[in-house]
């Protein structure tokens, strides 16, 4: 007989003691020194709970004394979040036992047919198997915070009738709608302005879309075909370039503006200060002045605002 | 050969430090000015004789009709072997002296203040 040696650890929830010790016994018949707790009433599970995620699997009597049924399943699921729960029964309550199962246990075993080898085979194979379940969980838990966290807005709509399938914490923020009253709206609610919606997927398009406070913002948008719930539907990516328009905006006029002060700078303000040179030109050499410090002065001054100014005028033309 | 010289801008005091260089250098032509292109033009079209030798100094910037205009105008009955142009601004703008490549008529561009030595230059080219 082949024993498996690996490590062990199992939680058995009975208060009838003769199943529990049955219950050890095919246990050690298949698991060289496996370690097993033992509690007959769920209280002492639930003191337990801390300790519970150090143990790979749970067996669960159905009716214990303090706590049964329906209720019992689902606060021993609570506790054991990252383990399986195999729930035990015998065939008066069968039909509970598939109940138990939709609401989240791994498996059922009926005490009345329980025997070493079916006992062995359900602990392997609810341990591999509720480690895959837990992956699964852990990855769709990764879709939904990069769907509801991502920083940028995203719908899901009805690949046929346009209505709003989901949308992300970044799309309630940005449209300043609730998420209940976008869902099974038209996305046309928000996209009141453009005429065909869904021409141009997989390539990124401007379109204006509308606030709930009718507020229109001008946004880049990206389509996408997906399956969501077994349907076609399309994911819209909408990313806000209201206040980038407007910045460019801002800088352009900026530029307009920088561009008529070169334009003075070259034709007004320069216009009577080469008047002023051509005098002084003409009085330096015809000695119409002849205080030679104040025209010196004068001269000094004059080169010093013709500097300035062509200095100006030169760092307009180079932006 | 009678010969004349033109004097287009709209600023009395450049017209005036203008005149005043040509005389320094000992032009002795009479010196007609304009205060812009328009009047230049009206005078042009009722005098201008081929048989005639004219030296134009233009400003660019004027209000009725600027440098630029009168260029255009005068293209289809001036011709450069009677007429030299030298532009005469104040503006440094780069887009100006661009343009003024595009004119073959402008012999010179000409950047104010107009200095003694280009104006002896300019008087020796035009026999003034």
């Amino acid at each position: 007989m082949i024993v498996d040696e690996k490590k062990y650890s199992i939680i058995v929830v009975e208060d009838n003691l003769g199943d529990f010790f049955l219950l050890e016994e095919y246990v050690s018949e298949k698991i060289k020194n496996p370690s097993v707790k033992h509690f007959e009433r769920f209280s002492e599970l639930n003191a337990f709970k801390e300790d519970v995620e150090n143990y790979d699997i749970i067996f669960l009597d159905l009716s214990l004394p303090d706590k049964s049924g329906t209720e019992l399943v689902e606060e021993v699921l609570k506790i054991a979040k990252n383990i399986p729960v195999v729930v035990l029964t015998g065939y008066t309550d069968f039909s509970f036992a598939l109940k138990a199962i939709a609401l989240g246990a791994s498996d059922y075993l009926l005490k009345d047919e329980l025997n070493s080898i079916t006992l062995y085979k359900s602990i392997v194979y609810n341990i591999e198997r509720f480690k895959n379940i837990i992956k699964i969980k852990e990855s769709e838990q990764l879709y939904t915070d990069l769907f509801q966290l991502s920083p940028q807005p995203i719908f899901v709509i009805d690949a046929e009738t346009f209505q709003i399938l989901d949308v992300n914490q970044a799309c309630e923020k940005l449209y300043e709608f609730k998420k209940e009253e976008l869902l099974n709206n038209s996305i046309k609610t928000i996209f009141r302005d453009e005429e065909s919606i869904f021409d141009n997927h997989e390539t990124i398009i401007t379109q204006t879309h509308q606030k709930k406070n009718k507020e229109k913002i001008i946004t880049e948008v990206k389509y996408n075909k997906i399956i969501h719930n077994n349907k076609e539907a399309i994911i819209i990516v909408s990313n806000d370039i209201t206040k980038s328009i407007e910045h460019l905006k801002e800088i352009e006029n900026q530029n307009e503006k920088l561009k008529d002060i070169a334009w003075i700078q070259s034709h007004i303000v320069r216009a009577p200060l080469t008047n002023i040179t051509g005098l002084l030109k003409i009085i330096n050499e015809t000695n119409a002045v002849t205080d030679n410090e104040l025209l010196n002065y004068l001269n000094q001054s004059v080169l010093e605002l013709e500097n300035s100014i062509n200095e100006i005028v030169e760092k307009t033309h180079k932006s | 050969m009678k010969k004349q010289v033109f004097i287009i801008d709209d600023d009395p005091i450049s017209i005036m430090i203008l005149k005043k260089n040509l005389e320094l250098v000992e032009v002795a032509q009479k010196i007609t000015t304009f205060s812009n292109g328009k009047d230049a033009l009206n005078h042009l079209k009722k005098e201008y004789k081929t048989e005639e030798n004219y030296t134009i100094f233009l400003d660019i910037n004027m209000p009725e009709m600027n440098g630029w205009e009168f260029l255009n105008e005068i293209k289809s009955f001036v011709t450069p072997q009677n007429t030299t142009i030298y532009l005469l601004t104040s503006s440094i703008n780069k887009l100006d002296k661009e343009k003024a490549t595009k004119f073959p008529i402008i012999n010179q561009y000409l950047s104010k203040p107009i200095c003694k030595e280009i104006l002896k230059n300019i008087k020796e080219e035009n026999k003034l």
